[in-house]
């Protein structure tokens, strides 16, 4: 599932690209990150009411006329450092990981920035935790050492994908401009 | 140090480097006496013709002795075989003189070869012994023989006898070896042509042996650079393999080589002239040992 | 460590194979005592790097000190001297000579030293019981099981009493259980024998045992971004 936090930047870095409603935010949401998992019209007002309560959202505009998709949603300058800040820090290794990668690796792609540098420094902060746990096994009891292999065993898998992900950025640029 | 180690990895190589040890030696044994046979050959078959060349006397041959004689030299058959017969007339005390005959016979006398005179023994006179009129006063020694068995007898007649007989020659003197004929050099370069033809597969040969188990040969000599072998001591311990494989092989090859000879000498038509070059060639032999270069004709050498 | 004379240093390492580029400007340090960890994709030129961090390989151009003195430009004689005496090597296949038993194999570098065979031999079994090869002098390498081969060649490694040991993938065709004892080995002998490792791996869970880490790519350093 993806975690609120990412859900959020998701929908600021949309909006970064252009000004929504949120009904149209929610279709572009799901036909970028919809296979992960389809969002909830309530989810996305709700998210946007959260947003626009820490002012990296403003509303730029109301339609005229009945309905209650009225509002016309747009980023502020605080927005998009926050959003900057985001892709940038890289994450620390947990579950389901990638889903987060994906998110920061697709709205790279879309405004054009960097993606490859994330990625690589995503990677660096992999190995320095692992660097971490490697050094805390020794010496330790077997069935710790035993979980901190499990760790390390998928922070290598995350590994793996962020290698394969960075080879194959070219394809998915190509395809997210369609 | 290089060497001992060198070698123990040859042999520690398993079914597939003792293959190609085998191969190599093999190769450089059948190089070695194809090479051996070719180079000498050229002098046994000039010695074949040399010592011919007593049957090809003529009027025109160099004097040798001070009184002349008559000559005239027959062949015919018998029995499939060919059984050569000269007339001989002494026209003076001391005329030339056949070798390995004492002197030549005089009217009613026979000079035969071992051969011809055991044959002459075991068959009915009138088939052949009634061709040589005389009595056996002696054998034709080796120097006058061309092959251990061939059958050739010298008959003593009187110089009216001879004068009489159509084709009869005066001579002055025995034709001795040495003249060359052309034949040595065309003999000469086929020889050389052979040498070439058998030397180059081999050496070929030779080099696509190496090829075998060539994979792990380059893993071997990969781990032993790596662990700080210098390129001198690499190249040492390659060379050893293929060295110690070539040596075999050129000690089994010259060994053949002796023993077949020995079998040509005593058994073939070129015997003789097998036997008598046996000096010279033991010594060529040792040096050609290590040669594997394009064979160069040996100049002719008179046997000693 | 830090402060003092790296033990080994790349500096400007560039090294092509006919048209194409292996290395374009490497700069590489190593400590006594340090296990550093060259890691990037195929094709990045990290065993080139490392075949010429050794010696094995002559650089197109730049300059690598070992203890402040040039070894890039050595004769074949002195380099192999030093592949023999203060270099340890230790690769992913193939460095052991399927011929001779173990015990030699390790013993190999004092053997071609010109060492005496005698005892050679004896200074390797000395190493065998250390690195859990007890009983095993005999054998074959082709007897061996992956992880006592690679063991067997970190002892020839470390027979001579190397400063430096390189490492290509020294764990590639082992199992996990087999890379973790030798990644083991390797960082506690670094530590213990204040030798200096380079570790060149993709492979993340090996350059986890490392103290420091350098990536490339396309034969240049890409992390970190400033000069190790």
């Amino acid at each position: 599932m993806l975690g609120s936090a990412a859900i959020s930047y998701a929908l600021l870095g949309l909006l970064e690209q252009a000004d929504r409603h949120g009904y149209d935010l929610k279709q572009s949401y799901d036909r970028r990150f919809g296979a992960i998992r389809p969002l909830r019209f309530g989810q996305v007002y709700r998210t946007l009411a959260q947003l626009q309560r820490d002012g990296l959202v403003a509303i730029a505009g109301v339609e005229a006329g009945a309905g209650p998709d009225r509002k016309r949603y747009s980023i502020t300058a605080e927005g998009v450092t926050d959003l900057e800040r985001w892709l940038s820090e890289p994450e620390d290794p947990q579950p389901q990981l990638q889903t987060v990668l994906f998110t920061k690796v697709v709205l790279a792609l879309q405004s054009g920035r960097p993606a490859e540098a994330f990625l690589d420094d995503q990677r660096e902060r992999h190995l320095a935790v692992m660097r971490e746990l490697t050094a805390a096994r020794r010496g330790a009891a077997p069935g710790d050492s035993m979980l901190i292999d499990y760790q390390l065993f998928h922070i290598e898998a995350d590994l793996r994908w962020i290698d394969h992900a960075v080879r194959r950025l070219g394809t998915l640029a190509a395809e997210l401009r369609r | 140090m290089s060497v001992p180690l060198g070698i123990r990895i040859a042999f520690a190589g398993g079914r597939e480097s003792v293959a190609r040890m085998a191969l190599m030696a093999v190769g450089a044994a059948v190089g070695v006496a194809l090479l051996l046979f070719t180079l000498t050959a050229m002098p046994v078959l000039q010695r074949h013709i040399d010592r011919l060349a007593w049957h090809r006397t003529t009027e025109a041959s160099r004097p040798t002795a001070p009184d002349p004689a008559l000559w005239l030299a027959v062949t015919d058959r018998y029995a499939g075989r060919d059984v050569i017969r000269v007339h001989v007339a002494a026209l003076g005390p001391r005329p030339p003189v056949p070798p390995g005959v004492a002197r030549l016979p005089g009217p009613g006398e026979v000079v035969v070869s071992p051969a011809l005179g055991e044959l002459m023994r075991t068959v009915p006179d009138d088939q052949l012994r009634n061709r040589f009129p005389g009595q056996v006063i002696g054998t034709i020694g080796p120097d006058g023989l061309i092959a251990p068995a061939e059958l050739v007898g010298i008959v003593g007649r009187t110089p009216r006898e001879l004068h009489a007989t159509h084709g009869a020659l005066e001579i002055r003197g025995i034709e001795q070896p040495g003249k060359r004929i052309s034949l040595a050099g065309f003999y000469r370069v086929l020889i050389s042509l052979v040498a070439v033809l058998i030397v180059g597969p081999v050496v070929v040969f030779v080099a696509m042996v190496t090829r075998v188990g060539a994979a792990r040969r380059e893993q071997r000599f990969t781990a032993i650079r790596l662990a700080g072998a210098t390129r001198l001591q690499t190249a040492a311990l390659a060379a050893t393999e293929t060295a110690a494989a070539v040596i075999a092989g050129t000690l089994l090859g010259w060994l053949g080589f002796l023993a077949a000879r020995t079998v040509v000498a005593t058994t073939s038509r070129w015997g003789m002239a097998s036997r008598s070059s046996s000096k010279t060639s033991r010594r060529r032999s040792g040096r050609c040992c290590w040669c594997w270069s394009r064979c160069r004709c040996w100049p002719w050498r008179p046997p000693s | 460590m830090s402060g003092a004379t790296p033990l080994l240093t790349g500096r400007g390492l560039h090294k092509s194979f006919g048209p194409t580029p292996a290395l374009r400007g490497m700069d590489l340090s190593v400590d006594a005592g340090e296990v550093l960890a060259v890691m990037g994709p195929s094709g990045s030129g990290k065993s080139t790097l490392l075949h010429c961090l050794a010696g094995i390989l002559a650089p197109d151009s730049g300059e690598v000190t070992l203890d402040g003195r040039r070894v890039d430009q050595l004769p074949d004689r002195e380099r192999s001297r030093l592949r023999r005496t203060e270099f340890g090597f230790v690769f992913q296949f193939g460095q052991l000579v399927p011929e001779l038993p173990m015990l030699e194999n390790v013993a190999l570098p004092l053997l071609l030293g010109g060492k005496g065979r005698r005892a050679a031999v004896a200074a390797a079994e000395e190493w065998l019981p250390r690195l859990g090869l007890d009983g095993l002098g005999h054998r074959l390498p082709g007897e061996l099981a992956g992880g006592q081969g690679q063991r067997a060649a970190i002892a020839r490694a470390l027979i001579a009493g190397p400063r430096l040991v390189f490492a290509d993938e020294p764990t590639g065709s082992l199992d996990s259980v087999a890379a973790d004892e030798v990644m083991e080995l390797l960082v506690t002998t670094a530590k213990d024998e204040r030798i200096g490792i380079v570790v060149v791996t993709h492979e993340p869970r090996v350059a986890a045992y490392a103290d420091r880490r350098v990536t490339m790519r396309d034969g240049r350093v890409v992390q970190p971004a400033a000069v190790p």
